[in-house]
């Protein structure tokens, strides 16, 4: 999530956490911390939150469960919870389109993140907000995947070199409405995570979202890929609740999610992860799956992982492994200069913008 | 018959977010008695069954639900989100 926009108001922050812990305990009596509705200010910086983490649903499902509000703030919270749906809704209606063209060609993908986590971990769809389309594809299909794209759909092409694009974590496409399409090789970054995706195929299952059949990951797979997520600069509330509902259902299968954390040395990362989940519902104890905390190599290595991960560039530097011995020299100069591309099509701007950002780009990985 | 075309579904409250699948440009909202006609569509159903189900929900009389039954119909048969079957040949 956007850590560093913690709510100020101890109010909104005590809110937030009820909201969330709400949606595990639906049904049974919950005492809100307020008894009266908030003040206006505060009930500004929840909406703010509420928006930006994407828990309008939780907030929706609160009113309804008599969270003390005024008739504004309820009519306001259902206009935006409203627009957030109508977003979901849209999104589902054409995942048949986008996943057409994959099948159409033999490439296999995976639903993954909103629309995979919304119908597979959630009761109530509702509660979960997304606002994009996210699968993920075999690393071996990735350079098919990316000269379909940009026969179907307007690619957006990434401010590096070609052999760079094929070892970055996914692609981004705009697709109908003007959404996005993420289309990921990998559900993190760094070699280890490159070569999971393949067992991750493996153990996929298949879903209902929606009046749509597609394969999605495993509910292990799911866990992992969130508390990955949530490892990131940019993660989201909304991600905190897709680790609750999976922690609190504990329908996954806990020997496979240890072999996966194992498999990909993010021990560390979902250590911190599940502490985040839990510091935001301190009220509702999360039983966390056991897993074995390997040798001390593999203990340093998943330290080393969790240093990495915000290095995006510099982490997939290491998974040059998967690019030739004789192609490295173009991948570090890829990783170093914008693609032709990329200056053609970018105004002036831009492209000051990306030569300033330049050394933090290339030594930290920062977009 | 009267059963539900492919859709994407969400309910925000007492409105029904519908989106016909690949068809964004045709979204509607849904509210009252033509939103809980959506919801109970999931399996093909007649009209006759369709009354004991608004009776439940709207604690009303079969007099006051026909005329309501109807609106509702009309309203998501004019947005395109139902189909009905044909009524079966009389013996």
């Amino acid at each position: 999530m956007t850590w560093d926009s913690v709510p100020t108001s101890p109010a909104v922050r005590q809110v937030a956490q009820a909201v969330l812990a709400f949606t595990l305990e639906s049904g049974s009596p919950l005492q809100w911390p307020i008894s009266e509705p908030l003040a206006s200010a505060d009930w500004i910086e929840l909406t703010n939150l509420a928006h930006r983490e994407r828990i309008l649903g939780p907030m929706q499902a609160a009113i309804e469960g008599n969270l003390p509000v005024t008739a504004d703030q309820a009519t306001d919270a259902a206009n935006q919870h409203r627009n957030a749906m109508s977003t979901a809704a849209v999104l589902e209606s054409i995942l048949p389109a986008c996943l057409e063209p994959f099948r159409n060609a033999g490439i296999e993908v995976l639903v993954v993140k909103g629309l995979a986590t919304a119908h597979t971990v959630y009761t109530y769809p509702e509660l979960r907000q997304f606002g994009d389309i996210d699968i993920l594809v075999s690393p071996t299909d990735f350079t098919e995947v990316i000269k379909l794209i940009r026969r179907h759909w307007e690619f957006h092409t990434p401010p590096i070199g070609p052999t760079a694009a094929a070892v970055q974590k996914g692609v981004t496409a705009t697709i109908d409405g003007g959404f996005q399409l993420d289309v990921h090789q990998s559900i993190a970054w760094g070699p280890p995570w490159l070569s999971a995706t393949d067992d991750l195929f493996a153990h996929a299952r298949e879903a209902s979202i929606g009046a749509t059949r597609a394969r999605v990951l495993e509910p292990a797979g799911l866990l992992l890929h969130a508390a990955v997520t949530l490892a990131q600069p940019q993660s989201r509330l909304s991600t905190v609740l897709d680790i609750a509902h999976l922690l609190h259902q504990a329908t996954f299968d806990a020997t496979r999610f240890g072999e996966l954390v194992a498999q990909t040395d993010a021990s560390l990362i979902v250590e911190q992860a599940f502490d985040r989940t839990q510091s935001w519902i301190p009220e509702v104890e999360l039983v966390r799956p056991g897993w074995s905390t390997g040798t001390a190599r593999s203990r340093q290595r998943a330290s080393l992982q969790s240093f990495l991960m915000p290095r995006k560039r510099l982490a997939m530097l290491l998974s040059a492994g998967r690019v030739g011995r004789g192609q490295r020299v173009q991948l570090l100069r890829d990783l170093a200069l914008p693609s032709s591309e990329w200056l053609e099509s970018s105004p002036w701007h831009s492209r000051l913008d990306h030569l300033r950002r330049l050394p933090g780009h290339l030594v930290f990985g920062e977009d | 018959m009267i059963s539900r075309r492919p859709a994407a579904t969400r309910r925000s409250g007492s409105v029904v977010v519908v989106v016909p699948i690949g068809q964004p440009e045709a979204a509607v909202q849904l509210m009252g008695v033509a939103a809980m006609l959506w919801l109970v569509l999931e399996e093909p159903r007649d009209k006759a069954s369709l009354l004991p189900l608004l009776e439940d929900g709207f604690g009303l009389s079969d007099a006051d639900l026909e005329p309501l039954l109807e609106s509702a119909l009309a309203d998501l048969g004019n947005a395109s989100l139902i189909d009905q079957a044909p009524p079966p040949l009389a013996r």
